[in-house]
């Protein structure tokens, strides 16, 4: 199903209440993702329709000095602006392909997007409320809530010196314009080459903790096997030992053709798509035609940012008439790639290798 | 800062949710609609009106429309987590009623 809530064009509507949305695959073809057709992902069912930007604030308590109260006119006039593209992709992306299913927003491969966000280093921010000594962790809090009391507030925390590090920050613009209500306007929290979730949009509350976080959407939501790579467990022996999902694991994904889309024997196609990490930067992608037994190196663009997307074009021309199917598996810099099988109960980190049937006519 | 967009599109969205009683557009998979404007209806099997009652401030009928077809080991799994972990208030007496809804229109095996 197709939806245009305002200041949105058309996109798959996974759920309305909260407004869950995709974005259809053939705006990949851009490097930045178009603001009106970025995926939207709320996790409760309050959520304000309108924000009064006079009256709203950011507040910024806990374990400091000075506690801040900020409008986003002083986090514009008080602060230096900051900029950086990064990929944003949610924890769910692609978990409609898991074999055995799982339930849970039934995304595709539209559950991220590639943006510019611009707005202020958080270092920044901690560093006008003067920390004090012995912060261990930062919690971000939004202005959605839940629909019944019992329902945990979604709430999310990172250790104090990854928040501080200089590269997370508070946007208040994405590819130049204010946000999308749906993509939490006015603020949302960037965390570079980690899940989406961290991303908490209509961010208001910034708290310092001396202690562990440990509210639900940490401690019990969210969490995946410690320690293995992809996330990976088996249906019939899951894994006791789980930790809060963190860092993007390796992806390459098709963007064009589409399946089901005809190509024309004997015309050289160009076969594109995308592939990320978590900002240690792709180094190789590579295409298979005989399911993973051989590999054939596709062709990188320029890398538009460490935390950006990278795209890979691979050019084919098909012979004759029939079916092919090529395979697309990435590599980083740390030698990390994608695995051929890929399976956990909540259906995280999907980064399976990706195969695409292209019909030569 | 914008301004003038911001102001717009939170009018736009304003008057959009005040429209949206007056609208009368179905389900359509291929059409192109109004987010705030989808009513959808999921089937009137024995345990309807309690799954209503119990899940749906949360959860719109689209969301369990999207759900895979799972074993009822499972349904009670996610009834139970939404009952313990998410605070939903639910009667431990209707647990059954609605496990039982959840089968019948997504159940498997």
């Amino acid at each position: 199903m197709w939806v245009s809530p305002e200041g949105k064009d058309s996109m798959l509507l996974l759920t309305d209440r909260p407004p869950n949305l995709e974005t259809p695959l053939k705006y990949f073809l851009e490097d930045y993702t178009p603001n009106n057709v970025f995926f939207v992902r709320w996790h409760l069912s309050s959520i304000p329709s309108k924000i009064n930007i006079d009256t709203f604030r950011l507040r910024v308590n806990g374990n400091v000095v000075k506690p801040l109260v900020l409008s986003l006119e002083d986090l514009k006039a008080k602060f230096k602006p900051y900029t950086i593209t990064a990929l944003c992709q949610c924890a769910g992306n692609s978990r409609s392909f898991f074999d055995p299913h799982v339930a849970g927003g039934q995304w595709k491969n539209g559950a991220m997007g590639n943006a510019k966000w611009t707005g202020v280093k958080l270092k920044d921010i901690l560093e006008m409320a003067s920390v004090k000594t012995g912060s261990k962790e930062v919690s971000f809090n939004g202005l959605d809530g839940p629909a019944m009391q019992g329902t945990p507030d979604f709430i999310k925390s990172l250790q104090y010196d990854h928040a501080a590090d200089g590269e997370v920050m508070i946007a208040y613009e994405m590819n130049g314009d204010p946000l999308p209500l749906l993509n939490g306007y006015p603020l949302k929290l960037i965390v570079p080459g980690w899940y989406a979730t961290y991303w908490v949009g209509m961010l208001s509350e910034v708290q310092v903790l001396t202690d562990t976080f440990r509210g639900f959407w940490m401690g019990k939501a969210y969490l995946v096997p410690k320690d293995v790579v992809n996330g990976n467990e088996k249906p019939d022996s899951l894994s006791k030992n789980m930790q809060p999902i963190n860092k993007m694991d390796v992806r390459s994904l098709f963007v064009s053709p589409e399946p089901g889309n005809m190509v024309a024997v004997g015309k050289t196609t160009d076969i594109q798509g995308l592939a990320f990490d978590d900002g240690g930067g792709i180094t190789k992608v590579e295409m298979s035609e005989d399911s993973g037994k051989t590999w054939q190196p596709a062709r990188l663009d320029a890398e538009i940012g460490k935390y950006a997307w990278r795209r890979w074009h691979y050019s084919f021309t098909p012979a004759e008439k029939r079916t092919y199917v090529f395979w697309v598996k990435a590599t980083n810099s740390k030698g990390l790639t994608q695995p051929f099988h890929q399976w956990n109960r909540s259906g995280y980190m999907r980064n399976e290798i990706e195969s695409l049937a292209i019909n030569a006519q | 800062m914008n301004y003038k967009n911001v102001i717009v599109i939170i009018a736009v969205i304003f008057i959009t949710a005040c429209n949206s009683s007056q609208s009368s557009e179905t389900l359509n998979d291929s059409g192109v609609t109004n987010l705030n404007a989808i009513i959808t209806a999921l089937p009137d099997k024995p345990g309807y009106a309690s799954f209503k009652q119990n899940c749906m401030s949360c959860h719109s009928a689209r969301y369990i429309q999207m759900q895979p077809d799972l074993p009822e080991k499972t349904w009670t799994a996610i009834v139970n987590k939404m009952q313990k972990n998410f605070g939903a208030p639910v009667a431990d007496s209707s647990v059954k009623e609605i496990v039982q809804y959840l089968v019948s229109i997504k159940g498997k095996g």
